[in-house]
C-alpha cells in the first residue's frame, strides 16, 4: 500500500529538499557576507603575520639565505629559555587555576544572590577589567609598595617593609597572577553568570523539590552543566597566559632594580628582535610558543570532547 | 638669524615665523636638501630651530620615545623604507646595537667631523659612541658622576666631604653609629651599584683593545673585591638603603633630609634634588666624586647621556653631518641645553647659569662637574647588551634579600658572560 504512494511522493519530497537546500546556501552565503570585513581583517592581520613569522624563522637575517632549523636550534640554546619556560609555566598553572576556581565560585554565589545585589556586585567584579593592563601594572607596584600602599597594615602583619619583600616573598609569577586575574575575572564572571542563567529552571527546580541545598545545586547539577564555558574560558586563558609580554615588560616602571628583560618567552622574543636585530630566532622563538599553545589547546579539547553535540 | 640667548620656545617661535617668511620668499631660489630626522620630544625642539635657521634644510622631523628609538629603527631598517639620516641615541652606549652586522645602520664619523672640534669634546665623552674602534655617534650630553651633598648637614655633623671611597665607606659608618636614619645612596639601585663597581676599575665588560666584538669579563679581580665589600658593609650598617632613588621610600627620607650624601649624575640635581626630593634652596652642593685611596685620581662613572648619530647610507651625508656637528658643538643649540653639554667651548656658557643658580649651597658645582668630566671612565663605552638590566636581575634582589654582593659576583659574572655571548661577543676573562 505505501510503496505506490512513496513513489508518488518522491518528486514532492525532492523538490522540497532541493528548496530547503537553496535555502541553506542562501543562508550560508550571507553568513559568510556577515562574516567577510572579519574573515579580512583575520587574514590581514592574523593569519599573515604568523605565516610570514613561520617563514622567517627558517631564513638567516643577515644574509637571508635558507638556514633551516639553525634559528631554532639558537633559540633552545638561549640560557634564559628554560628560566623563562618555568616561570611563565609557573604563571599560567597559577592563573588558569584561580581563573576556573574564582570565576567559578563567584559567579555561583551571584547566581544565588537576589536580582538587584547580584546585578550590582557583577558590574563591580566588572570594573578592574576596564583597566588596560598597562595601567594595572602601574596600581599593582603602588598596591605592593609598603610606603604607599593601601593595604600596608598586611604587609606590616607580616613584617614585609619593601617592595622587593612583598614581591619575592609573593613571587613574581604570583604578582603576574593577582594582576591578570583582577583583570581579567570580571568579564569572564559576566560570560559565566550569563551560562549559569541560561540553565533551564526546571531542572533547578526539580533538584531543589528533591532537596537539594544551594551548594548541592551549584556543585552537582549547575557547575556539571557549564563546564564547556568553563573548559573554553581555560583554553583561551592558557593561550593569553603563554604570550604573558606587557606585566613583566613594565616592571621597570617601577624603578631598574625591578626591571625584568627576560622574565617571559614573549619577552625573549622582543629582546632577540629589537635589541639585536635578530628577526630569526626572534621568529622562530615565536613560532614555537605559538606551537605549544596550539598543542596544549587542542589536547584540553580533545581531551573535554569539546566539541562533541550530545 | 637668531639671537644669542633666546629661550628655547623663542627660538621656535622665530623659527616657525623665519621659516615663513623664507618659504614665502626663497621657494625657488634656494636648492632644499631633505633630511628625516628622529628624536625625542626635546631634541625635535633643537631640530625645529635647525630647520628654521638653514634655509637649504628642509626636514622630515619624526618624534620618537627614546626606548623605542632602537625598535623602530630596527624595523625601517627590516623594511627598507623611512630610515632617518640622523637620529638621536637617548642611551649612548646603545650605538653599539645600531652598529652591527645585522643592524648596519651608524655611519663612521672620523674623517668627516671636523677633527678640531673632536678634540675640544670632554676626554672619554665620545667614549660609549666607539664601537670595535670606531667612532659612530657624537654625545648630545653627559652624565658623570658627582658627589652630591647638604652641605649645611655635613658641616652641623662635623664632617669632612669624603675625597677617597674609603673615607665614604668610614663616613657611613659613623653616620650609623651617631646618626642613624642617615644614609649615603642605595644598595639595591643598578645604576649607583654599576657605578660603585666600576670606580673601582672592575673589568664587567671591558672591550679588548684590537679585538673585534671581545669583552674582558673578570669578576673576581682585587678592584671588583674592595667595590663588593665596601657596598656589603655600607648594606649591612643601613648607610646604603635597600631602596633605589625612584623608589617612594627613598623619596620619602629624601624629602626627610636624611640623604646626607650622593654619587649620582650631573643631572641628579636639577633633576632629581629640586623637583623630586624638594631639598630646600642653599642645601645643596657638588664635588668631585670619591676615589681609591690606591689610585691616583678618581675614574667616574656615568648614568645616561645621549648622542647623536648618522645613517651610513644616507643620500645626503655632508647635510647630516653638517648638523651633527651643529647640534653637538653650536653655541646656538647648547648653550640652553637642559643637561652637561659634552663640548667644552660651549659647556664653559652653559654653566654660567649654574653659577649664577641661588639654589645651589656654593657657585663651586659647575667647576666640580667640569672637573669630574675630565676623569670620565674610558670603559664607560658602547655595549649591545644593557649592563643596568642585568645587575638589577642579578644582584639587587640578592641585596635586598639579605645575600652580599660578594658571594654574588661569580653569579653576576656568569649572567654578564651568557647575555654577551648572546648578544654575538666573545668572552676572555683575563
Amino acid at each position: 500500500m505505501s510503496e505506490p504512494l512513496r513513489e508518488i511522493d518522491k518528486p514532492a519530497d525532492q523538490r522540497r529538499a532541493r528548496a530547503a537546500r537553496a535555502m541553506n546556501r542562501r543562508k550560508t552565503k550571507t553568513a559568510y557576507l556577515f562574516l567577510l570585513p572579519y574573515l579580512a581583517l583575520l587574514v590581514m592581520f592574523g593569519v599573515f603575520p604568523v605565516c610570514y613569522a613561520i617563514g622567517l624563522s627558517f631564513f638567516d637575517t643577515i644574509s637571508g639565505a635558507f638556514a633551516g632549523l639553525s634559528n631554532y636550534q639558537l633559540a633552545l640554546d638561549d640560557f634564559r629559555l628554560g628560566q623563562s619556560l618555568l616561570n611563565v609555566g609557573t604563571y599560567v598553572l597559577m592563573w588558569v587555576s584561580l581563573m576556573v576556581v574564582g570565576v567559578v565560585v563567584l559567579a555561583s554565589i551571584i547566581d544565588v544572590m537576589p536580582r538587584w545585589l547580584g546585578t550590582t556586585v557583577r558590574t563591580v567584579y566588572f570594573l578592574p577589567g576596564a583597566v588596560t593592563s598597562a595601567a594595572i601594572v602601574v596600581l599593582w607596584l603602588f598596591i605592593l609598595d609598603p610606603q604607599v600602599s593601601p593595604f600596608s597594615f598586611v604587609f606590616s602583619l607580616v613584617g614585609w617593609e619593601n617592595r622587593f619583600q612583598v614581591i619575592d616573598s609573593i613571587g613574581l609569577a604570583g604578582v603576574f597572577t593577582l594582576m591578570a586575574f583582577f583583570a581579567y575575572a570580571g568579564g569572564w564572571i559576566v560570560v559565566m553568570h550569563g551560562a549559569l542563567t541560561a540553565l533551564p529552571g526546571e531542572v533547578m527546580e526539580a533538584a531543589r523539590i528533591d532537596g537539594c541545598r544551594p551548594i548541592g545545586l551549584a556543585w552537582r547539577i549547575k557547575i556539571p552543566m557549564i563546564w564547556r564555558t568553563v573548559a573554553l574560558m581555560a583554553v583561551l586563558s592558557l593561550a593569553n597566559g603563554l604570550q604573558l609580554f606587557v606585566e613583566p615588560q613594565l616592571l621597570g616602571l617601577a624603578g631598574p632594580q625591578l626591571a625584568r628583560n627576560d622574565w617571559s618567552l614573549n619577552q625573549l622574543a622582543y629582546q632577540y628582535a629589537f635589541a639585536l636585530g635578530d628577526f630569526g630566532v626572534s621568529a622562530a622563538l615565536s613560532t614555537m610558543i605559538l606551537m605549544l599553545s596550539v598543542s596544549i589547546a587542542l589536547w584540553i579539547v580533545l581531551a573535554t570532547k569539546f566539541y562533541r553535540i550530545d | 638669524m637668531l639671537k644669542k640667548g633666546t629661550s628655547p620656545s623663542g627660538m621656535i617661535v622665530q623659527g616657525i615665523v623665519a621659516l615663513s617668511i623664507m618659504a614665502a620668499a626663497t621657494v625657488s631660489s634656494v636648492a632644499q636638501t631633505k633630511l628625516t630626522v628622529w628624536g625625542d620630544t626635546l631634541r625635535v625642539n633643537s631640530y625645529k630651530a635647525y630647520d628654521a635657521l638653514m634655509a637649504d634644510i628642509d626636514l622630515d622631523i619624526v618624534t620618537v620615545a627614546p626606548e623605542e628609538t632602537v625598535t623602530k629603527l630596527q624595523l625601517a631598517l627590516r623594511a627598507g623604507s623611512s630610515i632617518p639620516d640622523l637620529v638621536f641615541i637617548s642611551d649612548a652606549p646603545n650605538s653599539a646595537m645600531l652598529a652591527t652586522r645585522r643592524t648596519n645602520y651608524l655611519m663612521e664619523l672620523e674623517g668627516r667631523v671636523d677633527a678640531s672640534l673632536l678634540a675640544d669634546f670632554y676626554p672619554n665623552a665620545n667614549a660609549p659612541c666607539i664601537v670595535n674602534g670606531k667612532l659612530v655617534c657624537l654625545r648630545s650630553d653627559l652624565a658623570h658622576n658627582l658627589t652630591w651633598y647638604d652641605k649645611p648637614q655635613m658641616a652641623a655633623f662635623g664632617y669632612a666631604l669624603p675625597q677617597t671611597w674609603e673615607a665614604f665607606e668610614a663616613l657611613g659608618a659613623d653616620l650609623a653609629a651617631n646618626h642613624p636614619g642617615y644614609f649615603l645612596g642605595s644598595a639595591t639601585d643598578p645604576y649607583g651599584l654599576y657605578g660603585m663597581i666600576m670606580a673601582a676599575g672592575c673589568d664587567m665588560a671591558t672591550p679588548v683593545d684590537g679585538q673585534d666584538d671581545t669583552l674582558l669579563v673578570d669578576l673576581g679581580s682585587e678592584n671588583c673585591l674592595r667595590a663588593a665589600g665596601m657596598i656589603d658593609r655600607m648594606a649591612a650598617n643601613g648607610s646604603l638603603i635597600k631602596a633605589g632613588p625612584f623608589d617612594a621610600e627613598f623619596v620619602k627620607q629624601a624629602k626627610d633630609g636624611k640623604l646626607l650624601l650622593y654619587v649620582g649624575p650631573t643631572w641628579f640635581g636639577e633633576f632629581i634634588l629640586k623637583p623630586s626630593y624638594e631639598i630646600p634652596a642653599g642645601e645643596i652642593a657638588g664635588a668631585l666624586p670619591p676615589r681609591w685611596a690606591d689610585d691616583p685620581a678618581p675614574v667616574t662613572w656615568s648614568f645616561g647621556g645621549g648622542g647623536f648619530g648618522v645613517y651610513n647610507k644616507t643620500q645626503n651625508a655632508d647635510a647630516a653631518i653638517k648638523m651633527l656637528e651643529w647640534l653637538t658643538t653650536s653655541e646656538a643649540n647648547q648653550k640652553d641645553a637642559v643637561t652637561f653639554p659634552p663640548y667644552a667651548p660651549v659647556t664653559v656658557l652653559w654653566g654660567q647659569k649654574l653659577a649664577d643658580d641661588a639654589y645651589y649651597a656654593d657657585d663651586q658645582l659647575f667647576a666640580a662637574m667640569e672637573t669630574s668630566a675630565g676623569y670620565a671612565d674610558p670603559k664607560y663605552g658602547a655595549r649591545r647588551f644593557d649592563m643596568p638590566s642585568v645587575i638589577g636581575k642579578i644582584v639587587s634582589p640578592a641585596i635586598a634579600s639579605g645575600r652580599t654582593l660578594e658571594e654574588t659576583l661569580p653569579e653576576l659574572e656568569r649572567e654578564i658572560a651568557n647575555t654577551a655571548r648572546v648578544a654575538g661577543y666573545k668572552i676572555v676573562s683575563e
